[in-house]
């Protein structure tokens, strides 16, 4: 990234920076390194910070009810009918029956209020946040206000706001980035450093991080509303159509040849 | 750990590479015996002196560079011993894994089995409650009380709190499976079968649960149970024609003669029964009891 023999390929209307080599020394390489080592850091304080997920009982039932319920559906051809006939009462029976029970009405706020799960979210929040904020704070009180590299593909220029913050010149070529844009940088580019080193999963990788909390809330959002699945649940039933799938058990069985073994 | 018949792998793949016969263990290499406990921990089969040998045979050259895989070594050979009755050596074992792991709850039930092994049943279930208390829904632990009280000869104590896990964790298959042996056991054909049907549910194309509910119904007795009994005996056999299905073609057969009692002019009842004759034949080989039962 340091250029200095760009004179011989520069472009009509760019100027070739000489960039002094102790940028590189004092500046470039720091930034990676401590980069590296914050996220080394944030994995494993995450790790360490890490409890086991307390399970509900009363939600881990009615998961379970759900779980086999299905099951039964999938696979209702292979029991007798009666056996069928016996669960179909045990799920749905007016009284009592397994997804009769009304379960807690969900509620989003509740979902937030519980302590688990706020100690939980805030934590990873802290994890992300502190270290971020801490970068970009050390970052512009020290090494803000010049450029310290050159990316080495063309960008437009509407980079520019993004990528030389501080550096207020109108003319600078865009691929010219100070400091807080070689911080962003590299953060994606440490990803493949760390699963390297930490392995598959680790903590340190923010982008991962950041999908997984839209994943966690989409899904929780949904689970939640477990009344309106055992409904649903409730409606299949009715539609079990039951065909026996051992009836022609003994002709299959008389389709083999039984001199042979198989 | 819950032990049960691992109903997936009556014909494992994992077979092929471990060896069973203990004159090839001297041979065994180091890195042999790391794979070979490897493939258990990965595919779980009793097999506690093999692993009781290759473990110790680890243990004793090269701890050192095993790294941080030792620790699973370890809990692999305590519950080997404990198997083999090597309870010293058992307890040692815990004892180093609970001096790298101090507030382990997965420790503290391997030295509830050193206990139960002992015979000492009421500790064993203190050190389970506790478990149960810290985290109530802590699958092994259950498991581990039920088995206490079945060792313990208390078979209606081992339904009921069989019973009542089963009231929250509805699709434990290995719970379903130790309650249906609990109920024939006992007697009580009618429930297990009813715990039957669920493990088919999950394993529908599993020869041996169907083979289990085939012997079921044909135990519970009465015309239609027999020819229910018939139809999954005749799909077991489907699903494993191997000799290691002989149990199947035997079974299939007493029911074929017990359906023939009853109604000697069934054309569907006597092909199959000739169709078993054959094959009990063609079994002669493997099986000269069995055949020799047929004259």
């Amino acid at each position: 990234k340091i250029n200095r023999d760009q004179k011989f390929h520069s472009m009509t209307f760019s100027t070739t920076l000489l960039i002094d080599p102790r940028i590189r020394d004092w500046v470039l390489f720091p930034i990676v390194f401590v980069m590296f080592l914050v996220g080394l850091l944030r994995h494993y304080v995450t790790v360490w910070m890490k409890s086991d997920p307390k399970v509900e009982e009363k939600n881990l039932k009615e998961g379970q009810i759900l779980i086999r319920a299905r099951i039964l559906r999938e696979h209702a051809n292979h029991i007798p009918l009666r056996a069928v006939t016996e669960r179909k009462k045990l799920f749905c029976a007016e009284e009592g029956g397994l997804l009769r029970a009304k379960p807690d009405a969900p509620n989003p706020m509740s979902m937030m209020m519980d302590p688990n799960n706020m100690t939980e979210m805030m934590k990873k929040n802290m994890m992300m946040i502190v270290p971020n904020i801490g970068m970009m704070g050390w970052l512009s009180f020290f090494y803000s206000g010049f450029v310290i590299a050159k990316f080495p593909f063309p960008l437009t220029s509407r980079f520019r706001g993004m990528l030389q913050r501080g550096v207020e010149l109108q003319t600078l070529d865009v691929t010219y980035v100070t400091s807080l844009s070689m911080y962003f940088f590299t953060l994606f580019a440490l990803r493949g450093v760390f699963s390297l080193v930490l392995g598959e999963h680790n903590e340190a990788d923010e982008a991962q991080a950041m999908q997984n909390q839209m994943g966690a809330m989409g899904a929780t959002g949904q689970g939640m509303d477990v009344g309106k699945a055992f409904q649903a649940e409730i409606e299949n039933m009715e539609l079990i159509d039951h065909r026996f799938a051992l009836a022609d058990a003994e002709h299959a069985l008389l389709a083999i040849n039984p001199s042979v073994l198989g | 750990k819950f032990v049960s018949v691992n109903l997936n792998s009556m014909s494992s793949t994992c077979q092929t590479k471990l060896p069973d016969d203990p004159k090839e263990w001297e041979q065994l290499t180091r890195q042999q015996c790391i794979e070979i406990l490897r493939e258990i921990r990965v595919n779980p089969v009793r097999k506690p002196a093999l692993v009781y040998f290759c473990g110790l045979k680890l243990l004793n050259e090269s701890a050192s560079s095993l790294g941080s895989e030792i620790w699973a070594i370890y809990e692999q050979l305590t519950i080997a011993a404990i198997d083999t009755h090597e309870l010293e050596n058992a307890a040692y074992f815990v004892l180093k894994l609970r001096s790298r792991f101090p507030h382990s709850q997965r420790v503290e039930r391997l030295r509830a089995m050193i206990k139960e092994a002992e015979g000492n049943f009421e500790q064993a279930l203190r050190i389970y409650r506790k478990i149960l208390r810290e985290t109530p829904c802590d699958r092994a632990a259950h498991h581990r009380i039920v088995a206490v009280e079945k060792a313990r000869g208390n078979r209606q104590g081992a339904i009921e709190l069989l019973h009542e896990y089963l009231k929250v964790n509805q699709t434990d298959e290995d719970s379903y499976y130790e309650l249906m042996d609990l109920y024939i056991a006992e007697g009580n054909m009618r429930k297990a079968a009813y715990c039957c049907e669920e493990l088919i549910l999950h394993e529908p194309h599993n020869y041996y649960t169907m083979l289990k509910y085939a012997e079921i119904l044909y135990t519970l007795g009465g015309s239609d149970s027999l020819k229910l009994a018939r139809k999954y005996y005749c799909n077991s056999v489907r699903l494993n024609e191997s000799t290691a299905n002989i149990r199947a073609v035997y079974g299939l057969w007493q029911t074929c003669k017990a359906i023939k009692a009853n109604q000697n002019n069934d054309k569907e009842n006597n092909e199959v029964l000739a169709w078993v004759e054959k094959r009990l034949k063609a079994l002669q080989p493997q099986a000269p009891d069995v055949a020799a039962m047929l004259k």
